[in-house]
């Protein structure tokens, strides 16, 4: 088993490491299941997916946050009283 | 892992339902729980004009696309933030979607037409924007929906997001955020509009790959406003737990809409009137939006 070239969008850091398949990868650099899409050549991998040596991966990102325009998601309180009705979205 | 419905080799596996699908199965997938979605929620019909309010991101194109290819009537809705070049990007991405497939995209520019950008709208405290965007977007969707005759106005919250919200707004016991936290907020006055979120049963990694799979253009990266935010560090925990449960952020999520959410309703209604400088629909004198942008940039010290 040799390393595998690893591409991490969005940035495009480079990585060769060690793993046997989509699952053991993601272990090996850290990243949760839920949060990355693992991809060689434009083709969606599961966790299952043997990779070779030569493989050419990389890992998407999923997650998105900050002001997600739902009440309460990125503040601690309506500390004014108004509990604004334009809830509910962006 | 074989797709579970033609049990050619999957693409996409969905852990938490134990299914697998292959690219060209997927897409369907996605769409049929969207639909039921839509259908157990009644959020909306073929009839209804829909505003779908759009980032840039893979939520709201996926959702977009889904809701075009289900057939329903959809216009977009995309508002000019300025954060730098990643607003650049994410309206190129937008106005490409909509230019694509022949769909109308509302735009609203905060500078231009406001006088303001969400990076000037940081919280003196946690240096953030977050909290005054999300502000900022209810308040331009709503309007824009209500100006133009919209039924209902959708979003591309997702189920990471709802969970991640539901398990901030636990933390911190924000029990109005609570009783209000649904895939649907009914209209309570004519000048607000109809919101629902098709996507909430749905993952962040589902509408990912459908974006990907549907070769939809979307911006990858992150807000850099949002590094560091609360909502991120919630998805995070989240998805740790989710690692070896899988299932886990569903059952939190739905679990708290059939069973928890109804413990907080409250049984007064609030009392919606308008906004004595804007006219739109608010709960005090002045609303929480002319506040904020008041506050903001005459640059006065936030109100605690």
């Amino acid at each position: 088993m040799g390393d595998v070239k690893v591409t991490i969008l969005p940035r495009r850091e480079t990585r060769e490491v060690e793993a046997a398949d989509v699952a053991h990868l993601l272990r090996a650099l850290g990243l949760h299941q839920d949060a990355y899409i693992v991809i060689r050549e434009e083709v969606i991998l599961t966790r299952d997916v043997r990779l070779q040596a030569e493989d050419q991966i990389e890992v998407w990102p999923v997650i998105s946050g900050g002001g997600s325009a739902q009440p309460g998601s990125s503040r601690r309180s309506s500390s004014r009283g108004d509990t604004s009705p334009l809830t509910g979205g962006s | 892992m074989r797709c579970i419905k033609c049990k050619a080799p999957a693409n996409v596996e969905v852990r938490r339902h134990r299914s697998a699908f292959c690219a060209g199965c997927y897409p369907d997938w996605f769409r049929t729980q969207v639909q039921r979605t839509i259908d157990d929620h009644r959020m909306f019909s073929r009839d209804d004009r829909v505003l779908v309010a759009i980032s840039g991101g893979k939520d709201s194109l996926a959702l977009w696309h889904a809701l075009l290819r289900l057939g329903y009537q959809t216009d977009g809705m995309y508002i000019r933030l300025g954060i730098g070049d990643y607003s650049v990007r994410s309206q190129a991405k937008s106005e490409a979607f909509a230019a694509r497939h022949g769909l109308q995209l509302h735009q609203v520019d905060l500078a231009a037409d406001h006088g303001f950008t969400i990076p000037q709208m940081r919280n003196q405290r946690e240096g953030k924007p977050c909290a005054a965007c999300g502000t900022v977007k209810r308040y331009h969707f709503n309007k824009v929906a209500v100006d133009l005759g919209y039924s209902v106005v959708a979003t591309g919250h997702n189920l990471d997001d709802e969970a991640a919200t539901l398990f901030g707004n636990v933390l911190h016991w924000q029990t109005d955020f609570l009783g209000r936290q649904g895939p649907v907020l009914e209209s309570t006055h004519s000048n607000l509009a109809r919101k629902v979120k098709p996507l909430y049963r749905l993952a962040e990694r589902d509408s990912a790959a459908y974006a990907i799979i549907e070769r939809i253009d979307y911006i990858v990266e992150e807000c850099p406003m949002a590094i560091g935010a609360k909502s991120l560090a919630y998805k995070d925990t989240l998805n740790a737990l989710e690692e070896t449960q899988p299932g886990l952020k569903y059952q939190f999520l739905v679990g708290f809409l059939r069973q928890g959410r109804k413990a907080l309703k409250t049984e007064d209604p609030v009392q919606i009137r308008q906004c004595a400088k804007c006219g739109q629909p608010t709960t005090a004198e002045v609303c929480a939006y002319c506040r904020m942008v008041e506050r903001r940039l005459k640059k006065l010290p936030v109100r605690r």
